[in-house]
């Protein structure tokens, strides 16, 4: 298997390399560099989103989640997908007007503030290295699963590979990167997924029974390659062969009590069909709710699970619209009709990817329910195909899901690497395409350095908390920002600052294990349904407080993000450059 | 949009007409005098002096509306201000049908546990209305809206822009 494999992925980062590598003689100016000279049809555009946006966590992270944890986890894919719209309906085509590259140009642009550039740039840093950290683990389980190295080889190899390919090639080269990645992704999730339904053959099992642990459905045989300790919800006989308990066997039938248990390295367990399936302690759910309830305790050691999943839903809802690596893009598009175009098809792109992982997941609980025993739930996607349908057919499928996983983790790590590194070398220091090039390679070794570190938390929650951080500080900027022309300065940094930093500080909080039972671990473990209507609440006083210092040209600014570009566009050619002053050095209006 | 009708200029009150009731009289003096940020109420403006700039007068005549959004005379900030709240309106209503449709979901499963226990043909609905049946939702909404979103904005269009107006629009 390992062969395969490895050819995949070495292809696909050769891949990306190459196609990034021919943007390097097309980018000419700082301009092309950043955002790809606005010169991006739709649809491509479209794709090059998605690609970017698809990262380890709807790979293997949320299939992983839902058959551990439950069918709630699928609040994860149905966010990502419904933050697209979301965004769509608040800020796409606003936005695309108003013309500027990345969030803190925006909040410059229109609220005038050298103090909120600075809070919004930090948030960026915050935000994309937090988003950097589950690529960077999933890139380690990977290689892990797939070559037996340790988990830093491949969080070092996808930190190199990503930094040298943008100092290299900036971000013309990624857009056609990214489209290529979306398509590689669908197929690498999509085929195996549809083969192994058709392979796994029809008929309801029953492990899909609502309120049932799940039991082997056929006599199986598990090797545990590492040690393992698994809990029994009801006694049963086995086979061991090996060590169960601290006490060698060699192919003898057993009685498991209904308790847990530590398996050793190499042990062979056969269960007989109908026998209920071990779960590892690393699998296990949270809470007690069962498993197709509709609700997520993922992260909140199971308490409140009602409000747990407001809690996902919100951070997921609004989270996209302040995701740095995604706004970009918006700016690459012709106009705002073009960007609302565009917004559509990524939520149709994205939709047909998140069929995929919940069909993964449902295989995975009905027909290999011995996954249960993975020490990792994100490495059951890699795991299924090889399960389902033994010989070269499986091996090529895993091949092939390996890829998609890796082109996951180095499409989504270049565009947060990209807008991390644009933040640093425009935002802090001076501007300069050599200075962002340094600034690439500088943020790719901080985030290598940071994700040895958190290799014990699920790729979707770490991704779900990027989400609820964006949400409790940019959404409620950009929206804001964009409807309601009372914003001011003050406000919005005062919004910025105490949304995004209550949201930071709970989930640190959460990540050193402050409070793991009742509320105190929902309101850190899920802070967004209490850190997004608090930006809000602040901006919106704060703003209030300090009318005084609204914007002198703020009627320009809502006029340049909402006139449909027809009319701009004839203000522009009917009227000479001398009577059009530009928004900006406008006096007000009466 | 019903402020947007009443509060626009119409195409016959260009090149110095007079404007239609609901604009103030100060936009009758912007237009005489265009490119004068801060436009003198009609009743002070006894002596004007008027400069003649060819290029301007073209505007007036071809784009009446226009001016008065560059110019931010209080017609041109209805104006916008009707576009804005339109386009926001149509905004909220998306957003606030697809979030009762899926956000209502959660509340409904804790308030009556049975549906969660429903399945159709061996799948649990959960996994059918969480795995398959919200994206639809989503797409068709996505596509009412940006299908509104335009025709809100081909008709301010052509509010202000009549002479742009093609047969095929």
């Amino acid at each position: 298997m390992p062969d395969a494999a490895v050819g995949a992925i070495a292809f696909v980062t050769l891949l990306t390399i190459m196609v990034g590598a021919r943007g390097i003689r097309v980018a000419r100016t700082p301009d092309d560099f950043m955002v790809a000279a606005r010169q991006v049809a739709p649809a491509l555009n479209a794709a090059a989103i998605s690609g970017e946006y698809l990262s380890a966590a709807s790979f293997l992270g949320i299939a992983g989640l839902v058959v551990a944890q439950g069918l709630g986890a699928l609040w994860y894919s149905v966010g990502y997908t419904a933050g697209y719209l979301v965004l769509l309906l608040l800020v796409a085509a606003p936005l695309r007007r108003f013309g500027a590259y990345t969030i803190p140009d925006f909040a410059v642009g229109r609220l005038g503030s050298r103090g909120l550039r600075l809070t919004a740039t930090a948030l960026v840093l915050v935000i994309g290295w937090f988003y950097l950290l589950p690529q960077m683990k999933g890139a380690g389980i990977t290689l892990q699963w797939v070559l037996g190295t340790p988990y830093w080889v491949g969080v070092a190899t996808l930190g190199t590979v990503v930094s040298c390919n943008i100092a290299m090639g900036g971000m013309k080269g990624i857009t056609f990167v990214q489209c290529f990645q979306y398509w590689l992704k669908l197929c690498a999730i999509g085929i195996p997924a549809l083969v192994l339904l058709i392979a796994a053959g029809h008929g309801s099992s029953p492990n899909l029974t609502p309120d049932r642990a799940p039991v082997f459905t056929r006599a199986t045989v598990v090797d545990l390659p590492q040690a393992t300790g698994f809990t029994l919800t009801r006694a049963t006989q086995a086979t061991v062969t090996g060590l169960v308990d601290q006490r060698a066997y060699r192919d003898q039938a057993v009685r498991l009590c209904a308790c847990q248990h530590v398996a050793g390295a190499g042990t062979r367990i056969g269960f007989a069909a109908g026998a209920p399936v071990p779960v590892s302690l690393a699998m296990e759910p949270s809470s007690g709710e069962s498993w197709d309830s509709p609700l997520l305790a993922s992260g909140t050691g199971g308490a409140h699970p009602l409000a747990a999943t407001y809690g996902v839903i919100i951070a997921t809802f609004f989270g996209a619209i302040g995701l740095p690596h995604i706004l970009v893009r918006f700016y690459t598009n012709p106009d705002g009709e073009a960007a609302r175009r565009t917004t559509l098809i990524v939520v149709l792109l994205l939709s047909s990817f998140y069929l995929f992982p919940t069909v993964l997941a449902v295989l995975t609980r009905s027909h290999a329910p011995q996954l249960y025993l993975s020490t990792d739930s994100d490495s059951i996607v890699l795991a299924l195909p090889a399960l389902l349908l033994p010989g070269l057919p499986g091996e090529l499928l895993a091949a092939l899901v390996a890829a998609g996983a890796f082109a996951a983790f180095l499409s989504t790590s270049s565009g947060l690497l990209v807008s991390v590194a644009g933040a640093l070398s425009h935002d802090f220091l001076r501007r300069g395409v050599t200075t962002f090039r340094w600034c690439a390679i500088a943020a790719g070794a901080i985030a290598t350095v940071a994700a040895l570190l958190i290799d014990r938390f699920s790729l979707a929650l770490l991704v779900g908390w990027a989400f609820a951080i964006a949400a409790s500080s940019f959404c409620p900027l950009m929206v804001l920002g964009i409807w309601w022309p009372r914003l001011t300065r003050a406000g919005a940094t005062a919004g910025i600052a105490i949304g995004g930093g209550s949201c930071v500080a709970a989930i640190v909080s959460t990540m050193l294990g402050a409070a793991t039972r009742g509320w105190g671990a929902v309101l850190l473990g899920q802070p967004a349904i209490w850190t997004v209507p608090l930006a809000f609440g602040v901006m919106i006083a704060v703003s209030l407080l300090t009318q005084r210092t609204v914007p002198a040209n703020v009627a320009q600014v809502m006029l340049r993000m909402h006139l449909p570009e027809a009319l701009s566009r004839q203000a522009y050619r009917t009227v000479s450059q001398a009577s059009w002053l530009g928004p900006d050095q406008r006096p007000p209006g009466p | 949009m019903s402020a947007t009708d009443s509060g626009c200029p119409s195409p016959a009150g260009g090149a110095g007409g007079p404007t239609p009731a609901g604009t103030t009289p100060a936009g009758t003096t912007a237009r005489a005098a265009d490119g004068q940020a801060d436009p003198v109420p009609a009743v002070q403006a006894t002596r004007q002096r008027v400069v003649w700039r060819p290029d301007q007068v073209l505007i007036q005549h071809d784009i009446p509306g226009l001016s008065d959004l560059r110019d931010g005379t209080s017609a041109g900030r209805l104006l916008v201000r009707s576009l804005v709240r339109a386009q926001l309106g149509l905004s909220l209503m998306c957003l606030a049908f697809a979030l009762t449709v899926t956000a209502s979901f959660p509340v409904i499963a804790a308030m009556v546990p049975a549906v969660t226990r429903i399945t159709v043909d061996g799948v649990p609905l959960t996994l059918i209305v969480l795995g398959f049946a919200f994206y639809p939702v989503f797409l068709a909404v996505g596509w009412f809206y940006n299908r509104h979103a335009r025709q809100l904005e081909l008709r301010f269009t052509h509010l202000l822009d009549p002479a742009g107006r093609r047969p095929d629009a």
